[in-house]
């Protein structure tokens, strides 16, 4: 690849076979690159021209790739996210409701000091990441309802309700999907972590996420990020997710390994 | 001359250095061989670092994760580590690393390098809130690499190469890993596989560069100043604050991690600034892992980095570090030979055989 390696390239006589297969092979790689250039870049005409869809189907999965690594924005945020559950007294048949345990503090402990993090010390972070953008998405009235709890009501019927509001500030159709698969993924990272911490008949889970700046540069004498003020997303009870002994057994390896940060 | 005489003298040029470039021989064979060890060390490290984890990040008490796997579509490789037996998903995975292992010691690398790809897609994907872009370079440059040469250096597949005798037939040569097919299709495969990843790695540096630089706070130089001062990237706290506590620091490797990247492609046209592009990135990633906590990401772009450094660089290193593990197999059996006076003899004849060895392998 280099200017060295030319040095010593001598100018052998190049098959016919070798150019029958050389050419193709080239203008393949040259399309191929091609393609990829643009599913890396910004929307432009020539995008536009082939087409998005076009451009996944090809990329998709292996070539997957996304380049807007801390850009244009790096990240300057902080997340929480905080579990509580009602576990069920075997003895009393009464519902008691645990402490808040904030999850993102132990997965923090699982970064400080270890060169080499697990990638469970983002297990959390990053599901409180898209909750707090999916609520930067609702309206008022959609946060109104997601803040209401489903004892007993599906909660298959919050989709509906979602939806059934209108305005234009009210979050999208896919915006909502989207936030109900991290309230899926949340109810069962809390119903898990309460299920292996507690050791009860887990009944109700509920979580809320947080978000707090990196101050910014120019402040960084007068305050820090653990000062900064949070804001805070609340979310209602929502049932407790399926969950089996094994897969709860299996589970345990993350709340061992977070277990020094959260206490 | 006419002006249509000179095109066409051009045009000849032009396709000769093309063809030659393509056919005459595998480019890149010492470079794509330290991209093999490294890219299969990153895949090592993954599955080694999150081993105790294992079974609640990919594995059968990983349903947590169940709503959003339903995102990706990777068809029959979703199949591949699912199911809720612990000790079948246990084996699977000490498979894979196992095949990490062969692609860094180049034991059927083709094989293994193609195994490792799709083995470690069907792993991450399993959980892809928790990945990172590592992932994806990684599973690109060794999808590429199964086009390639990669072990024809430093690897057991070549060791077996050379010690075989030759002859054999077509059963033999499979058995020793000789080559099957005609030069004529596998040098221009390899070449193009090679050109693939090169235009890849720019695309990939030129595109990182050029969104950053839209950025308010890449352009005002305090960029990393954000992400450093987070828990989620505070492996040594002390280590970040120092960075982040001089302006003039932090402003520098804002700037440096932007230009870097931008002239990474340019750089390499002249041999001069191609050392100063190479060595310039390879900095910035050992940056990212140290004080970020990413070490397999890095790693995984450091493996590619490598196919720009020339093979006199990586012939000066091997011999290099031959002779470093020939001094100390040196000194190892001089040692044995003070411990054992009865065996002094046989110790140092052995030692020297070892040292003839070495260097005939060089």
């Amino acid at each position: 690849m280099s200017a060295n390696d030319d040095a010593t390239q001598t100018r052998a006589p190049v098959s016919r076979r070798a150019r029958l297969v050389l050419w193709p092979l080239l203008a393949v790689v040259l399309v191929h690159t091609l393609v990829i250039a643009l599913w890396v870049g910004p929307t432009n005409p020539v995008r536009q021209a082939v087409g998005n869809d076009t451009l996944r189907s090809y990329v998709m999965p292996y070539f997957e790739q996304n380049w807007r690594i801390f850009a244009p924005t790096p990240r300057r945020v902080a997340v929480e996210l905080e579990v509580r559950a009602m576990v069920r007294d075997e003895a009393t048949g009464e519902d008691e409701v645990s402490e808040w345990v904030n999850l993102v503090d132990g997965e923090d402990s699982l970064i400080l000091g270890n060169p080499a993090p697990p990638r469970l010390s983002l297990a959390a972070r990053r599901t409180a990441n898209h909750l707090n953008t999916r609520m930067g998405e609702m309206s008022s009235g959609q946060r109104t309802q997601i803040e209401a709890d489903y004892f007993t009501t599906p909660i298959e019927e919050l989709r509906e309700r979602l939806e059934a509001i209108e305005g234009s500030s009210a979050a999208s159709s896919s915006s909502i999907s989207s936030y109900l698969r991290y309230d899926a993924v949340a109810s069962a990272l809390a119903t898990y972590y309460a299920a292996a911490t507690w050791d009860q008949e887990v009944t109700h889970v509920q979580y809320r996420s947080t978000i707090r700046y990196t101050p910014s540069y120019e402040d960084r004498n007068e305050t820090s990020l653990d000062e900064a003020s949070r804001t805070v997303h609340d979310y209602g009870w929502r049932p407790a997710a399926d969950v089996s002994p094994e897969t709860v057994e299996l589970f345990s390896s993350y709340v061992e390994a977070i277990e020094e940060g959260v206490r | 001359m006419s002006a249509t005489a000179q095109l066409r003298q051009w045009l000849t040029g032009a396709t000769g250095f093309v063809e030659a470039w393509f056919a005459t021989r595998k480019n890149a064979t010492y470079g794509l061989s330290a991209s093999r060890i490294l890219v299969g060390t990153a895949a090592l490290g993954i599955l080694m670092t999150n081993f105790a984890t294992r079974h609640a990040v990919w594995g059968p008490g990983s349903s947590w994760i169940d709503a959003y796997r339903t995102d990706t579509d990777i068809g029959m490789l979703a199949n591949v580590f699912a199911g809720s037996s612990p000790l079948w998903f246990t084996l699977k995975y000490l498979l894979l690393m196992a095949v990490a292992v062969a692609v860094i010691v180049g034991w059927r690398t083709r094989a293994s390098t193609a195994l490792l790809a799709l083995g470690m897609m069907a792993l991450v994907e399993r959980n892809p809130l928790v990945g990172n872009q590592g992932d994806n370079i990684a599973r690109i440059g060794l999808l590429l690499m199964v086009l390639m040469s990669t072990a024809e250096h430093w690897s057991l597949d070549a060791r077996r190469r050379r010690r075989a005798e030759p002859g054999g037939g077509l059963r033999r040569d499979l058995l020793v890993g000789r080559p099957v097919l005609p030069t004529w299709f596998t040098t221009p495969l390899h070449n193009a596989g090679l050109l693939a990843l090169a235009l890849q790695i720019f695309i990939l540096y030129t595109a990182s560069a050029l969104f950053k630089a839209q950025g308010d706070l890449w352009q005002g130089g305090t960029a990393l100043y954000y992400p450093l001062s987070l828990h989620e990237y505070a492996v040594f706290p002390w280590l970040n604050e120092l960075l982040t506590s001089n302006p003039i620091m932090v402003t520098a490797a804002t700037y440096f991690a932007v230009f870097i990247q931008l002239f990474f492609a340019v750089g390499l046209l002249h041999p001069i600034t191609r050392r100063v592009a190479v060595i310039g990135i390879i900095l910035m990633h050992v940056g990212i892992a140290v004080l970020m906590g990413l070490p397999w990401f890095s790693l995984s772009m450091i493996a590619f980095d490598a196919i720009f450094v020339s093979t006199l660089t990586w012939r000066r290193l091997e011999g290099f570090v031959g002779r470093l593990l020939l001094r100390a197999r040196d000194r190892w059996g001089r040692r044995a030979v003070q411990r054992s006076k009865s065996g002094a003899a046989t110790t140092t004849e052995a030692t020297e055989q070892t040292a003839v060895e070495a260097s005939a392998e060089q």
